[in-house]
């Protein structure tokens, strides 16, 4: 499996938990008895050693380990803190952070943590406090052969949950029986035929002697009871078989494997006897091998079917027995041979407690916590309800329109306050401070300085403003490519600053601000500027835009000429920027969000580039048009004016219809056209509608057939093989249930 | 039909790292939860074939929230994930209901065993 895709993600969560494992620990030093922090202590320990161990960090996994079990203990009171154990647990969390570290720098980890583990194990089986109590005797397990010891990962003074008197397997319980006379111990006598027939199947044979046999050396014992009713069951049709269940190898735990298998078994049928018992795997026995009698009216290819349904099986081995009635000369009693069907009472082959084992759940109590993880899908799950909710409010008021009735009305009302606040609500738990992008710049500036052997101050201004975190994502490469770009191109080398008259250290400023349900972040530097006619030139050359063309532009556009693909203000090509690409990925990615980018220079001065960014992404509100019988919604964001279309403010030029817009002219389209309709001559259809939109610099009328009003809709992403269509910005899905189409105004005029 | 598959973690990473495995072995994973309380709410609203469960997570944890789950349908097919070390909590896990569970670190070949064997019981 490639891990390398998982490192990120690993650091990161492993990071957060080693900042609540930092903060947990100087509280708990603080505080006189351990509160709930030492859960998130160990929750914290526990997760980096699973995160670690997925990803093969040996070393990471050690120390988590230790720690998670120093924590383990003090969290059930079995230990007591100390300056002593503090200090340690310190030098073991610093040592995760360092590991952390290292894995983030080289991927790998060299740091020496023997000794410390060492010491860290050596604590964790430390005395206990004073709070600890000692388990009763009685609860301590009976110390028979039969009975291995609690498996290791146990503390040992973990108070050992009595058993139940096992009815059997148990050394104990036998020699119980025995001495109560009661057991009449059967023997399972297999036969080891490759294909076993009915009637040569092995046998349950009752025998005098003391021990019941079963295939391959098992033992188990019967109680009489229990022999009675198995004669019954089987002269009643069911089917004593003897499994053997071998576990795969690998599996990592054994005792909850055997339980699974036991558990599956007693599904299949009654469990007459086991080893590993129920009991013995609850108390943390495991065994590789898993035997068990089995009665059951199943046929054998089906119980296989159904045994080999679980996982981690290295063998399974079925074998039919017979059974012998001793006492009434019964022979054998093949299947089906009396009553159809028998229910089996589970019940009574497995015994539960009737409550989950004390103390756990006193442990594992559900914590109060004041954040929480939110999944980024679950927002946008919410995000959808959300713009429903918007949708069927606008449907209610335009049923209620005809309906006079003032109660609707209010409610109505009511209902959009209501709505507007839940959107609100989730919009600030979506929204992140532009401090998440910002945060890295500095250092950046820093190196990128270094390397051109420039002097940069660098500041950030307005990192607390908020944006979404989809905006915020995608802005960081954005911005990366601005300050860049700043250092490469925009500032010049401390001498000839000083030539200039300006001081050695340029100044580079990143600045946000809020204007209503925008976000303008700005990017400037004190350097050289931008010289529009070298752009224009450059421009020219690619074959980008013709001279006359460039000639009537004004100085804003011929800057934003440098955003076209392969224009670069550059003279030369660094490693740093400079490559002709560069400002047209930044204004593709403005574009992109509905945002603007607008550049300001003045050559010797330096540069300004802006950009204008909705706060939000995922809720806009739209202008719903039809176009000949189809509708599609445009951003309200980017429509200047709507109106009926008045011949007298189109002009045309060269059979092209112009606008009227004040004292400038911008083309207007027929939409139809635009989204692939054949072209029509808009003076043949009067009473078309009109929808100016404007983009930055640009701006063009739009012809439409109708305004249907404006909606707050939640932008849907468009799926392949839609999301390649040019001028298609996303989805959205009506009150009704009807989709409309979200047109790309950037892309299209 | 594609099995439909609840994650519940606490840790991101595992739940990217299972939703990885499950999806290139053919799943469908219809939801994430990061926490036990959510992990119900999940259950209840997307109805999943196979749930996986971690067992230590803030808020509630997995066998609290398993016990919900069986409440809530007695047929769920919840898998626990624990880390090594745990037995004492899966098997009371299992006891509560739970089919299976994988132990942590996962290896996908026995994570799509431990899901396609559960999902193919009766």
């Amino acid at each position: 499996m490639d891990l390398s895709k998982y490192r990120q993600l690993f650091l990161d969560e492993c990071r957060e938990h080693l900042q609540v494992m930092n903060r947990e620990l100087l509280r708990l030093e603080q505080e006189a008895e351990p509160g709930g922090g030492v859960d998130a202590l160990f929750r914290a320990a526990h997760s980096i050693k699973g995160m670690a161990g997925s990803m093969g960090y040996d070393a990471l996994v050690a120390v988590s380990h230790a720690l998670e079990d120093i924590l383990d203990r003090l969290r059930k009171q079995t230990l007591a803190t100390s300056p002593g154990l503090m200090t340690l647990l310190y030098e073991g969390v610093d040592t995760l952070g360092g590991l952390v570290a290292e894995i983030e720098a080289k991927g790998a980890t060299q740091l020496e943590i023997a000794e410390l583990t060492a010491r860290l194990r050596n604590a964790a089986r430390g005395e206990p406090s004073a709070a600890a109590v000692s388990p009763p005797p009685e609860a301590t397990p009976p110390p028979t052969a039969m009975v291995p010891p609690p498996i290791a990962a146990t503390p040992p003074l973990e108070p050992v949950e009595p058993f139940p008197a096992a009815p059997v397997a148990t050394a104990t319980a036998a020699a119980e029986a025995e001495q109560a006379a009661v057991a009449v111990p059967v023997a399972v006598v297999p036969t080891m035929g490759v294909e076993p027939a009915a009637e040569e199947a092995p046998a349950l044979v009752e025998d005098a002697g003391m021990d019941l046999v079963a295939a391959r050396g098992g033992i188990f014992t019967l109680e009489p009871e229990k022999l009675a009713m198995v004669r019954d069951f089987v002269r009643s049709g069911l089917m004593p078989y003897a499994c053997k269940v071998r576990v795969a190898k690998d599996s990592a735990a054994l005792g909850a494997r055997n339980f699974v298998i036991l558990g599956r078994l007693a599904k299949a049928g009654m469990v007459l006897a086991s080893s590993p018992t129920f009991e013995e795997v609850r108390a943390g026995i495991g065994r590789e091998l898993v035997e068990a009698l089995l009665l059951t009216e199943r046929p054998e290819d089906q119980l296989r079917v159904q045994l080999l349904a679980i996982p981690e099986l290295e063998e399974l081995e079925l074998r039919r027995l017979r059974i012998d009635s001793g006492e009434r000369g019964a022979g054998v009693h093949p299947a089906g041979s009396n009553s159809p069907t028998l229910l089996i009472p589970r019940a009574a082959v497995v015994e539960r407690p009737a409550g989950a084992v004390p103390g756990l759940a006193d442990r594992y109590a559900p914590k109060k916590a004041s954040t929480v993880r939110v999944d980024t899908r679950v927002l946008d799950d919410l995000i959808n309800v959300v713009g429903e909710l918007l949708i069927t409010r606008e449907r209610l008021q335009e049923i209620g329109r005809d309906l006079e009735s003032e109660e609707l009305h209010i409610n109505l009302d009511r209902l959009r306050v209501l709505v507007r606040g839940f959107q609100d609500t989730i919009m600030t738990v979506r929204m992140m401070p532009l401090e998440l992008v910002t945060d890295r710049l500095p250092r950046i500036v820093r190196d990128l300085a270094h390397q051109s052997g420039k002097q940069v101050n660098f500041e950030v201004v307005g990192q607390n403003i908020e944006l979404d975190r989809a905006i915020l994502e995608e802005l960081n490469d954005v911005l990366i490519h601005l300050v860049r770009n700043a250092i490469d191109h925009g500032v010049e080398a401390p001498e000839l600053r000083l030539a200039a008259g300006k001081t050695a250290k340029a100044a580079i400023r990143v600045r946000a601000g809020r204007e209503r349900d925008w976000v303008w972040i700005r990017v400037e530097d004190d350097g050289r500027g931008m010289d529009p006619e070298r752009i224009v030139r450059s421009a020219i050359k690619q074959g980008l835009v013709n001279a006359e063309r460039a000639a009537a532009m004004e100085p804003r556009e011929k800057l934003l000429l440098c955003c076209l693909p392969g224009v670069s203000t550059a003279e030369r090509v660094t490693d740093i920027s400079g490559r002709g690409v560069g400002m047209d990925v930044v204004k593709a990615r403005v574009d992109a969000f509905g945002g603007t980018l607008q550049i300001d220079s003045q050559p010797g001065r330096g540069s300004a580039i802006t950009l204008r960014l909705p706060l939000t992404l995922a809720i806009i509100r739209i202008l719903l048009v039809e176009v000949r019988g189809q509708e599609y919604g445009l951003p309200v964001s980017h429509v200047l004016r709507t109106a009926q279309m008045d011949p007298a403010e189109v002009e045309w030029s060269q059979q092209r219809p112009l606008l009227r817009l004040g004292r400038r002219l911008v083309p207007l389209h027929d939409l139809g056209a635009l989204v692939g309709l054949p072209p029509r001559d808009l003076r043949a259809h009067p009473g078309l509608f009109l929808a100016v939109a404007e983009f930055g610099e640009r701006a063009a009328g739009l012809a439409v057939d109708r305004l249907l009003g404006t909606y707050e809709v939640v932008v849907k992403p468009l799926g392949p093989p839609l999301k390649r269509v040019r001028g298609l910005s996303g989805v959205t899905v009506m009150g009704d249930g009807r989709t409309v189409l979200l047109l790309d105004l950037a892309a299209l005029i | 039909m594609t099995a439909r598959v609840l994650i519940v973690d606490d840790a991101l990473f595992m739940r990217t790292m299972l939703r990885n495995i499950f999806v290139e072995s053919g799943f469908e994973v219809v939801g994430e939860a990061g926490n036990g309380n959510e992990g119900v709410e999940k259950f209840r609203a997307l109805g999943p074939d196979l749930t996986t469960m971690d067992i230590v997570m803030p808020e509630k944890n997995g066998i609290e929230a398993l016990k919900q789950i069986m409440a809530f349908d007695p047929r769920a097919r919840v898998v626990m994930c624990s880390a090594l070390g745990q037995e004492s909590l899966i098997i009371e896990a299992l006891e509560a209901g739970a089919r299976d569970f994988i132990v942590k670190p996962f290896k996908p070949a026995k994570v799509v065993e431990v899901a396609q064997k559960v999902l193919a019981a009766e």
